[in-house]
């Protein structure tokens, strides 16, 4: 942080005017989510609700669809998340801190996994979790992303910034593993852990080709298709589609201005570690 | 005693949820289904629930995605029992065996289903002999119009295609729009001009082969015809997104559009809701080709039950009670009492029309209001004039339409030209050709259409017909797999050979771990390690290996594995002589090259300005980073409503207000628009993240360098180039590299803003425009299901990511040194 002694206007000018282009979508769609069916689809737009009306949302309550499928992402998301942050952090522990046989071996093959972009699972993808039985459930969202090799490879490199003096004075006190790895390491890890655990997040609630595919029937289905499918139920009601957009993203705009602060500090994290 | 109670209780409501579960649930699944049918079948399902036993659970599927869910059910083997889907979806699920015969299915009731229809009728639903589904509703298009403007201007209703144009003359002359509703994209919108000269786009022949009408004069006759109408006269955009009524109601030139093609709803639509034009306007039905048939009927939905069903018999009982006359007029009642929602129900059961019937078309005022769309019904569908698919119409029917969407943008661009030449806007230069003016490039125009459409459908015809020879076997051996699927599911096939080598693989690990004595005792770290491990090995490695092994084959998932067949190369031959892949991978690079530097650029620059100390810090910084939490498919959708294509859309009013253009842009639905359109949403998109991260990185740079420029006398700029870039050199090579990744993986703002899921059109973007890699992917994957060429789709992108990673890391390397 710069103090700055002369004056900023030009800044400022610059930065309102991108200010404006970044708000402007939001402006719509708020705008548009309070319009009459006439309003909304009019010729001319109007730049503000004449006259303001709230039935748009009734119309989505009706339809029930929107929050079925937000109360579904944060389940899916929360299970992933819980189940990611534990597995890759104990494996990049073990990667930073144990020594044994094939270690940089097992380790260069799970980060060779990164280079395989995830289209090119998606066919077989869908043929194995046939075969499972898991189509038309949560499973495919969830399980294959419990081993990122991201998540193990980030919690390697943050783990191995431990000091080994901690671990061993904790080995010769006679602590078993399991002591170790949860009193002293991941105390010590809160900023991998909550980093992990928000990517995980971020990443699974945005997920859309994974459930597209994946998922059958309405009942499980996620945030991010019922919002494409709005298109095709509502097509000519331009302020409910709005209006399910709103619900999507106010919630989750509204956590993000009071969490501000930790949330940019994880994922600048992610930049920085080289 | 409250024990006992509570026992009891429970026993109760156990043998409730018992008798839930002993009765067996029907699924039906619905296409285009609102909030009103899904009350409406509820209440059905119940009706028929009472004398059947059997719960009827209902699914409604969007316009834009429901073949891509019936045939990915199928293919996943849950499939529901029956279904009500597009007029094409008999053909299409019928051919890969997806979908029961009913006439070897039910053998002794078939007969009772089809005298409910007209002879004419039941070949939408067959292919061949087999009786694959049967058609339930069904729509026509209409013309609506201004009683009061036609009597202003001496016009009367037309009756043939040179009346229609005539009549879009003389509107044009005066300023006056058209609206033609229906996606001029779809191959059944084509088939309404074509029709009437008895060609069909793809039929089969005398012989039963596949063929195309495309070089019969008769044939290019209707499309040049299709083509005139749909751009050479003044239409207020191609999707209003239902605002239709409203410009149709409007008064005012610039708005007024008193000709309005839609479908038999409209006429209800527009009572309910435009009361006040009430008895000035009426309908005339669709326009007869100069020397051809009527050809009235368009488009509707189909019943069908599905091979994999578990309540087959159920399914058979649910289509005769839908069929039925009772149930028919409770569903046509529904329709009219929705409001502001009300619509017409016109269905395929021939009792509807017949003299039977009548007391019921009389009962009511809002049903004898149809009486003149019931009359269109009874002289049409008697003898209704249909066209069946044939294998290969899959992959010939989009060359068509990408062929005609570019001759769309020529007709527009020589408009924009003789508009530049004359210094007018192209909606002038129209009301110029309706006034008989410029008659000179008019008939060029004209000439230069009939002789763009010749040569275009002279190159197409061969590769069409190549494509049916291809597709030939095609049928034959559907049918051949799925009466010996049981046997084929069973047999081996390369998933199975996977997991077995998989199992072997994980065996050999435990052995590794468990064996010598020097790994026993880091037993811990194996076990920590082994999670994500296997993970990767079921997850990614297995499959890559079965994605290589498919990528050689041919294959549609709908059948078991065991059913690839060996292909060798030819589908990395095909996918690239077709030019599809070589076109995707332009578009990807071109997709990367322009976005990832212009967002790198913007967004260094706006994050040095937001790492001064500013007021409202938490408010600046929280604006710009927002689009990051907020998920890419909501930002699309809301930007496609944000870029319509007529004054509709918020960005055209500006710009159209403040005279910057003088016609919307066609932001979305024109080829050169599209793909752009993309990048300035991914652009908008990405600044967040980079911002951030850049952000990041500037605060890690010393305040001692920023005030030693300052010192020199250099102002923002020169800090922001000599101190700021320099400083966060790691940070630029990260986004870098992030960038481009990303850019090749780029798929769910494509889906989106190409609106999959709302319209039927079926492609990403105009012309294909926004098939970069992944979506072609997924087109050959999940839209035509050609999973090998998918698969090779996939590993030219997994190599060519390899290969850019390689170079990145090596250019950074030399970098350091």
């Amino acid at each position: 942080m710069r103090k700055e002694k002369g004056s900023l206007w030009g800044t400022y000018l610059l930065l309102t005017l991108g200010g404006l282009v970044m708000i402007f979508p939001f402006y719509f769609m708020i705008v548009t989510s309070f319009k009459s069916k006439d309003e909304a689809q009019a010729i001319h737009p109007s730049f503000w609700p004449h006259p303001f009306t709230i039935e748009p949302y009734i119309e989505l309550v009706r339809d029930n669809v929107v929050f079925r499928a937000a109360v579904n992402s944060v389940i899916v998301a929360i299970l992933s998340t819980v189940g990611t942050v534990l597995i890759c952090a104990l494996a990049g522990y073990a990667f930073a801190k144990h020594r044994f046989a094939g270690r940089d071996v097992f380790f260069v093959v799970l980060l060779s996994t990164m280079m395989i972009p995830g289209a090119v699972l998606l066919i077989p993808g869908f043929l194995l979790f046939r075969d499972f039985g898991w189509l038309d459930t949560w499973a495919p969202l969830i399980v294959p992303g419990l081993g990122g090799a991201f998540g193990v490879f980030m919690s390697r490199q943050f783990i191995g910034t431990i000091p080994d003096s901690l671990i061993e004075s904790a080995h010769l006190e006679g602590a078993s593993e399991w002591r170790i790895i949860f009193r002293i390491v991941f105390p010590l890890s809160k900023a991998l852990l909550s980093t992990l655990a928000i990517l995980t997040f971020l990443g699974s609630w945005n997920s859309f080709m994974g459930p597209l595919i994946f998922l059958l029937n309405d009942k499980l289905f996620t945030l991010p298709i019922v919002i494409a499918l709005l298109q095709g139920r509502f097509s000519d009601r331009q302020n409910v589609e709005m209006a399910g957009a709103m619900v999507s993203i106010i919630p989750v705009l509204i956590l993000f201005f009071f969490f501000q602060k930790q949330v940019v500090a994880s994922l600048a994290n992610t930049g920085l570690k080289e | 005693m409250l024990r006992t109670c509570r026992f009891f209780a429970l026993i109760a409501t156990l043998l409730i949820a018992c008798t839930g579960l002993a009765e067996p649930t029907l699924h039906f699944w619905m296409v285009g289904a609102g909030l009103e049918d899904q009350e409406l079948y509820t209440r059905l399902g119940n009706e028929f629930e009472k004398t059947e036993h059997v719960k009827v659970s209902f699914l409604p599927l969007p316009w834009g995605s429901f073949k891509f869910k019936y045939l990915t059910a199928m293919a996943a083997g849950l499939p529901p029992d029956v279904g009500i889907t597009n007029n094409g979806g008999p053909y299409d699920y019928g051919i890969v065996s997806g979908v029961v015969d009913l006439r070897t299915e039910f053998p002794d009731r078939v007969k009772e289903l089809e005298d409910r229809y007209y002879p004419a009728t039941l070949p939408l639903g067959s292919i061949g002999n087999h009786l694959y589904g049967v058609p339930f509703d069904t729509t026509t298009p209409i013309i609506f119009y201004r009683t009061d403007t036609f009597q202003k201007l001496g016009l009367s209703p037309p009756t043939t295609i040179s009346e229609y144009n005539h009549v879009l003359n003389v509107l044009d002359a005066n300023g006056y729009m058209t609206y033609f509703e229906f996606p001029s994209t779809a191959a059944w919108s084509l088939s309404m001009y074509t029709m009437p000269y008895g060609k069909s786009s793809v039929h089969m022949d005398a012989q039963g082969k596949p063929t195309v009408d495309w070089l019969d004069p008769l044939y290019q006759k209707g499309v040049v015809e299709a083509l005139n109408l749909w751009w050479m006269h003044l239409s207020p955009g191609q999707n209003l997104n239902g605002g239709g009524g409203g410009v149709f109601a409007a008064d005012n030139i610039g708005t007024a559009t008193p000709v309005y093609v839609a479908v038999t709803d409209t006429f209800t639509e527009l009572h309910i809701n435009k009361p006040a034009l009430d008895g000035h306007w009426a309908m005339a039905t669709w326009p007869i080709a100069d020397g051809g048939k009527p050809y009235n009927i368009m488009a509707g939905t189909s019943l069908v039950i599905f091979r994999d069903a578990k309540l087959k018999k159920a399914a058979f009982d649910w289509i005769m009670f839908l069929t039925s006359m009772p149930v028919q007029h409770e569903i046509v009642l529904d329709h009219l009492s929705r409001g502001e929602n009300s619509s017409c129900f016109f269905s395929t059961v021939r009792q509807a029309y017949e003299p039977s019937n009548d007391a019921f078309w009389n009962s009511e005022p809002k049903l004898q209001a149809e009486h003149d769309l019931v009359d269109v019904y009874k002289k049409v569908l008697p003898s209704f004039n249909t066209q069946q698919g044939v294998p290969g119409s899959e992959d010939v029917g989009p060359l068509e339409q990408n062929f005609l969407d570019s001759v769309g943008s020529f007709i527009q661009s020589r408009q924009d030209e003789i508009a530049a030449r004359h210094g007018i806007s192209r909606r002038e230069v129209i009301e110029a050709f309706g006034q008989g003016k410029y008659q000179d490039e008019y008939n060029t125009l004209e000439n230069d259409i009939r002789d763009k459409v010749a040569s275009g459908y002279k190159d197409l015809a061969p590769k069409a017909m190549e494509i049916f020879a291809k597709e030939s076997g095609e049928g034959a051996f559907y049918a051949d797999v799925s009466s010996h699927f049981a046997e084929a599911q069973a047999a081996p096939d390369a998933l199975k050979v996977a997991k077995w080598v998989a199992l072997l693989i994980f065996v050999g690990y435990v052995a590794f771990a468990v064996g010598p004595k020097k790994n026993r005792a880091n037993l811990i770290s194996y076990l920590l390690i082994a999670p994500p491990l296997a993970l990767s090995l079921i997850f990614v490695f297995i499959p890559a290996a079965v994605a290589l092994y498919i990528s050689f084959t041919k294959y549609h998932p709908v059948l078991p594995l065991s059913a690839a067949r060996w292909n060798g190369i030819d589908n990395y031959r095909e996918v690239i002589g077709n030019g599809d892949l070589p076109a995707s991978l332009w578009r990807t690079g071109l997709y990367a090259v322009v976005t990832v530097p212009i967002g790198m650029v913007v967004s260094l620059v706006f994050a040095f300005l937001l790492n001064n100390r500013l007021r409202a810090q938490r408010w600046w910084r929280f604006i710009f980073f927002s689009p990051m939490v907020t998920g890419v498919v909501s930002i699309a959708l809301i930007f496609t409503l944000l870029l319509l294509d007529s004054q509709l859309g918020w960005l055209n009013a500006l710009l159209l207000d403040w005279h910057w253009v003088k016609d919307p842009i066609q932001f979305l639905t024109s080829e050169k628009f599209f793909l752009p359109s993309v990048m300035a949403l991914a652009i908008w998109q990405g600044l967040a993240f980079s911002i951030l991260v850049f952000l990041a990185g500037l605060q890690q740079v010393p305040e001692e360098q920023f005030e030693a420029a300052e010192m020199d006398g250099a102002g923002q700029v020169r800090k922001f180039w000599n101190v700021a870039v320099p400083g966060i050199r790691p940070q630029v090579f990260f986004m870098l590299v992030l960038g481009v990744i990303g850019s090749f993986q780029v798929f769910d703002t494509i889906y989106t803003l190409a609106g999959k899921s709302g319209g039927a059109s079926a492609r990403f973007g105009p012309e294909d425009a926004g098939q970069t890699v992944v979506p072609l992917l997924y087109h050959y994957g999940f839209e035509s299901f050609e999973m090998g060429k998918a698969a090779a789709v996939a590993y030219v992108l997994f190599v060519i990511t390899i290969l850019i990673t390689m170079i990145q890391l090596w250019l950074h390397r030399r970098g350091e040194v």
